[in-house]
């Protein structure tokens, strides 16, 4: 519903959705945010101040010092480690979930614009009725079934964007359908699949794009929630979420164990945020 | 209108038939026996089948799937395995925290999102303007869940203003439950007033450039009075839709919230069940949840209609 308010006025006709990205300063923040949150994913990979899941009792709880820049929460695990390791488990939930939902959601759109009106109808109501299950009600049905974990946090949040791509795809795409040379490719004799990759696919790429940077940003809030609730990353994986969960009980005394992770999630979501606000800017066509 | 408004019906009934039908499914094909998992590994296999038989569980899917939504419907939704006593007793007092609590939310999301979003219109380009979406900004990257325990961090453990958790009940007086609600609904608002702020501001400046507000200021309007005047109710319009999604939002946020500060409300209820495989109360709270979501999208839906002044002659 809101998409297609908030999006189709840049697919007007005649105007093609892609446009070149500008260097504009959400982008640069933007993007700053977002590879700083890639580096430490990928550096965890091979390196990490401590081993994430070392627990030394004796430091249990220490603040942030030089032998742990971050702190240690009540295992005596390094946060910054933690943090770290994080990283890598967010931005993979969050990517994979958004390309599971996207690849479904934008083929079951593309073929909702292009089909029969019956079949059209069906895509259009079932979007709204997965729709109606928020993914956390999602997650709490895939827990039953599967068990708590990043798979099902994962598939829930795929679940839950499907039905996000599916009705945008399928709105822009009716706008492409219109258009005078989609026509005329088809009363040349091109068939439905082949506009539809050749003309379709390449004309609404872009907004697809400004969607998946705002539902990255949704997946990592939702991965870090579910994780928090305790069906999402179990321990002792380090999850950002879980880490807020476990700084619940001390936060009169290790306050910053509460500050760090919550950090980390804003700014990547911050960046996600801002690179789809640069690229929704790129392709307004009444930006001067 | 009114087809319209039938045609919305009928499609409000479709949803809500076909979210039972899901919800139902998804614990249906639960594996493990619950009438074991209730009793125990070492149960006698006649007192399981007797258990089995007094929750139902022997009659073929059909009839149960017919029951349950008969249930629904006449609100019998059947015995709690873990509390033994209806479930319809039990979400009582549990929609008294979170109905409240989403209500307080959406009122602190429309006070501050859309006197953000219009000062913000008001001045486009401005330092106001900036500052106001600068702040959007960072209300859309916040977990509700951390600016929940940042809040307790504040007003709790160091001004020690307000609890940090739990619900005293409305029997405790009003101020001191609104009091107990105040930092999870602000938590749970946080992110949907940063939405509101920003398509609010958008949707007044699309609207702005209309030409019945250029004939307004024609008119003598200033730029202000026109925009508040004429150009606000269609704003509204693409607002009101969102803000019904948004109502959507803070009902599963309070999910989230709810765990974090211990408010005994639906949220937190159907962890509980969760944990105690209370498929009779999950089954039912998703549902309720869903449903939830379904009518107000569906009432958001029908007052964005009846707001659009280009819709009102068709009325």
């Amino acid at each position: 519903m809101t998409l297609r308010l908030a999006t189709t006025d840049f697919v007007l006709p005649g105007q093609p959705a892609r446009a070149r990205l500008r260097a504009s300063p959400s982008l640069v923040v933007g993007a700053a945010c977002l590879g700083a949150a890639l580096f430490a994913a990928a550096v965890s990979l091979f390196w990490t101040p401590y081993p994430a899941q070392a627990i030394d009792v004796q430091a249990r709880l220490a603040g942030p010092s030089a032998a742990h820049w971050l702190g240690t929460d009540p295992f005596g695990r390094d946060v910054a480690s933690r943090i770290l390791e994080g990283a890598r488990n967010a931005l993979f939930v969050g990517t994979v979930a958004v390309a599971l939902g996207a690849g479904f959601g934008i083929a079951l759109g593309l073929l909702a614009a292009a089909a029969a009106r019956w079949l059209d109808e069906a895509i259009g109501r079932a979007a709204d009725l997965v729709f109606a299950f928020p993914a956390i009600l999602s997650a709490i049905l895939l827990s039953l079934l599967l068990g708590p974990g990043m798979v099902t946090a994962t598939l829930a949040i795929a679940i839950f964007n499907v039905p996000v791509f599916a009705r945008l795809a399928r709105s822009a795409a009716g706008v492409v359908w219109q258009r005078e040379f989609v026509r005329a490719a088809a009363a040349l004799g091109k068939g439905r699949t082949r506009i539809t990759l050749d003309h379709v696919l390449p004309n609404i790429a872009g907004l697809l794009l400004v969607q998946a940077s705002a539902s990255f940003a949704i997946a990592i809030l939702a991965e870090a929630a579910l994780s928090y609730l305790g069906l999402g990353t179990q321990a002792p994986a380090a999850s950002w979420g879980r880490m807020l969960f476990e700084a619940r009980t001390y936060l009169a005394q290790a306050p910053t164990l509460a500050l760090f992770p919550g950090l980390a999630i804003a700014v990547v979501v911050l960046g996600a945020n801002l690179v789809g606000d640069a690229q929704r800017d790129s392709l307004d066509p009444r930006r001067d | 209108m009114t087809t319209f408004l039938i045609r919305r019906l009928i499609g409000l009934l479709a949803a809500l038939l076909a979210a039972s039908i899901v919800t139902f499914v998804a614990v249906e094909i639960l594996p493990g026996d619950p009438a074991r998992s209730i009793l125990g590994i070492g149960a006698e296999p006649t007192a399981v089948a007797a258990l089995q038989h007094q929750l139902g569980l022997d009659q073929p899917v059909l009839i149960r799937y017919a029951h349950w939504v008969s249930g629904l419907v006449g609100g019998e939704l059947g015995l709690s395995w873990t509390y033994r006593v209806p479930v319809a007793d039990l979400l009582g007092p549990r929609l008294a925290v979170t109905i409240p609590l989403a209500v307080l939310a959406m009122l602190l999301t429309v006070v501050v999102g859309l006197g953000l979003g219009i000062v913000a219109a008001l001045r486009p380009g401005t330092a106001v303007d900036a500052g106001a979406m600068t702040l959007a900004h960072a209300g859309m990257a916040l977990p509700n869940f951390w600016l929940g325990l940042l809040l307790i961090l504040l007003f709790s453990v160091h001004l020690q203003w307000l609890p940090a958790g739990g619900f005293p009940g409305w029997d405790a007086g009003v101020v001191r439950a609104i009091g107990a609600l105040l930092l999870p609904a602000t938590a749970l608002a946080a992110v949907q007033a940063a939405i509101l702020a920003r398509v609010s501001r958008a949707a007044l400046l699309d609207v702005a450039k209309d030409d019945f507000v250029r004939t307004a200021r024609a008119k003598g309007l200033s730029q202000s009075g026109a925009l508040l005047r004429h150009a606000l109710r269609n704003a509204f319009v693409p607002v009101t839709a969102l803000m019904g999604l948004q109502f959507s939002y803070l009902i599963a946020g309070a999910v989230i919230v709810e765990n974090v500060f211990a408010l005994p409300g639906l949220g937190r209820f159907v962890f509980q069940a969760i944990a105690n495989r209370d498929l009779v109360v999950v089954e039912s709270v998703v549902w309720l949840l869903a449903a939830l979501v379904i009518v107000v999208s569906f009432v958001a839906d029908v007052a964005a209609r009846l707001l659009d002044p280009r819709l009102s002659e068709s009325r």
